[in-house]
């Protein structure tokens, strides 16, 4: 028999509350297509333990022909395997938003190693060089680095020369400055 | 492919601060650009810089330390001379510009503010408020949505988006005080009109902010009479409210900082965005 639709309006409006009507949609409509395509027993089948292939292994496996591009894509592979690209199933999302995926969202960060690499593999060499300098989706930003970056460049800017410091250019001079900043 | 009337230039204005304009800017350039496939341009007119680090991110720190050019150069006219340039150098969108996303032809472009932005309006011996206007006339025909983000303040600045956009999208907070901010808003506008009669410049609507403020019992009679006065307000000034009000959440926040898991009814502010592209035709 079926349960009185006032519960169900009203686990869907709990639902819609807690993750926003958007995803709720989409989460529903990945359900049934994944109901209506794969029989009964793949389900069963895809959970046997085995190994996850990384999205380093999913590069090598391809057929780049151009270096350039086999070299790029696999830097951002070795860095998504790392966390430094993409580090979680939030960021890989809006990355995916970013390049106008409309597919099926992978449903956490690891399944999405696949997609992401066929994405990458669609752009073109100066996208993912463009990426690779790009720190858009490394991750949730912190307020000290900031903060660092305000205070050092107020000093120059504003020639409070007992503070003036010297640019920093390159990322590991940035690193290794936040990190003493941090250690002190 | 660019529109045929150049692009939308739209302002989005309160003069009063922390009702959500840098946050709301910084969701709609990213919507329009991958969920509209729009070629976008946004621009930071407020020396807090918010949007700048909603967008930037971790690369705003380097833009800082690099001292690389931002709204601030492009109001002086040039680019200093630096490190072993002893020469200034013209501005271009090359090097005023950033580049949050690109994807084949269309990209989500920036022009970043930074703190010392006041100062050097101040000192300045007299800013131009149709710098960026030409600026933008010059390089960005073949954009379909420019999106300038204003400082809570009637000035210099505020004049400079007036003269550069065609469109106002007024965000707003159902407390009182933020109320206050449109009569300031409609004597400014006013009084721009008056002074500039061939420019055109209309208000595209009002959206009404939950986003930080639920106000707990979703904010009881206060905010409803909060609500009532926006609406006769606008409505006196004939003024378009949106009908999708942003929902509070703590989504927003996060994904400001770059937090995207679990955004909750922030992922509902699509419903507000849609209609506004829709209501100003992009």
């Amino acid at each position: 028999m079926a349960k009185p639709v006032s519960v169900l309006s009203k686990i869907l409006e709990l639902l819609i509350n807690e993750y926003g009507s958007e995803q709720v949609l989409r989460e529903l409509a990945r359900l049934q297509s994944s109901k209506s395509s794969e029989p009964h027993e793949s389900k069963e089948k895809s959970r046997k333990p085995g190994k996850r292939k990384t999205a380093s292994d999913i590069v090598n496996a391809l057929a780049i022909k151009d270096s350039n591009r086999r070299s790029l894509i696999t830097r951002m592979a070795e860095q998504f395997d790392q966390k430094t690209f993409l580090p979680t199933i939030g960021v890989v999302k809006s990355f995916l938003d970013s390049r106008g995926y409309n597919d099926k969202f992978p449903k956490n960060r690891q399944d999405a190693a696949k997609t992401i690499i066929d994405v990458l593999n669609t752009a073109t060499t100066a996208d993912l060089e463009f990426l690779l300098d790009n720190k858009q989706f490394s991750g949730p930003s912190k307020l000290q680095s900031l903060s660092n970056a305000i205070s050092r460049t107020g000093a120059v800017l504003r020639n409070r020369d007992e503070e003036l410091i010297e640019p920093i250019s390159n990322e590991s001079q940035l690193k290794s400055s936040s990190s003493q900043t941090l250690k002190s | 492919m660019a529109r045929k009337n150049g692009p939308l230039v739209v302002c989005v204005i309160n003069l009063k601060g922390g009702v959500g304009k840098s946050t709301i800017t910084a969701l709609l350039a990213r919507r329009a650009y991958s969920m509209r496939g729009k070629d976008v341009l946004a621009i930071d007119l407020d020396p807090q810089a918010n949007l700048s680090q909603a967008l930037m991110r971790d690369n705003y720190n380097k833009f800082l330390l690099d001292r690389m050019p931002s709204i601030v150069e492009l109001f002086r006219g040039y680019i200093p001379p630096s490190g072993s340039r002893t020469k200034a150098r013209s501005l271009d969108t090359g090097n005023v510009t950033q580049t949050i996303f690109r994807y084949g032809e269309r990209s989500l472009q920036l022009i970043p503010s930074r703190f010392d932005f006041s100062d050097n309006l101040t000192d300045s011996v007299r800013p131009d408020p149709t710098v960026l206007s030409r600026f933008l006339s010059d390089n960005f025909e073949a954009k379909d949505l420019i999106l300038i983000d204003c400082a809570p303040t009637e000035s210099i600045l505020t004049q400079a988006a007036y003269h550069a956009s065609g469109l106002v999208l007024i965000p707003v907070k159902p407390e009182y005080f933020a109320t206050i901010g449109f009569p300031l808003l409609q004597e400014s506008l006013t009084t721009f009109r008056r002074a500039n009669r061939g420019n055109k410049i209309d208000v595209a609507g009002v959206v009404i902010n939950n986003g930080f403020y639920d106000g707990g019992n979703d904010g009881g009679p206060e905010k409803q009479r909060a609500k009532d006065e926006i609406r006769d307000e606008a409505a006196e000034n004939s003024w378009h409210i949106f009908e999708n009000e942003i929902p509070f959440s703590r989504g927003f926040p996060k994904m400001m900082r770059g937090d995207y898991n679990y955004t909750g009814n922030a992922s509902l502010f699509y419903l507000f965005a849609d209609e506004f592209f829709d209501h100003i035709g992009l």
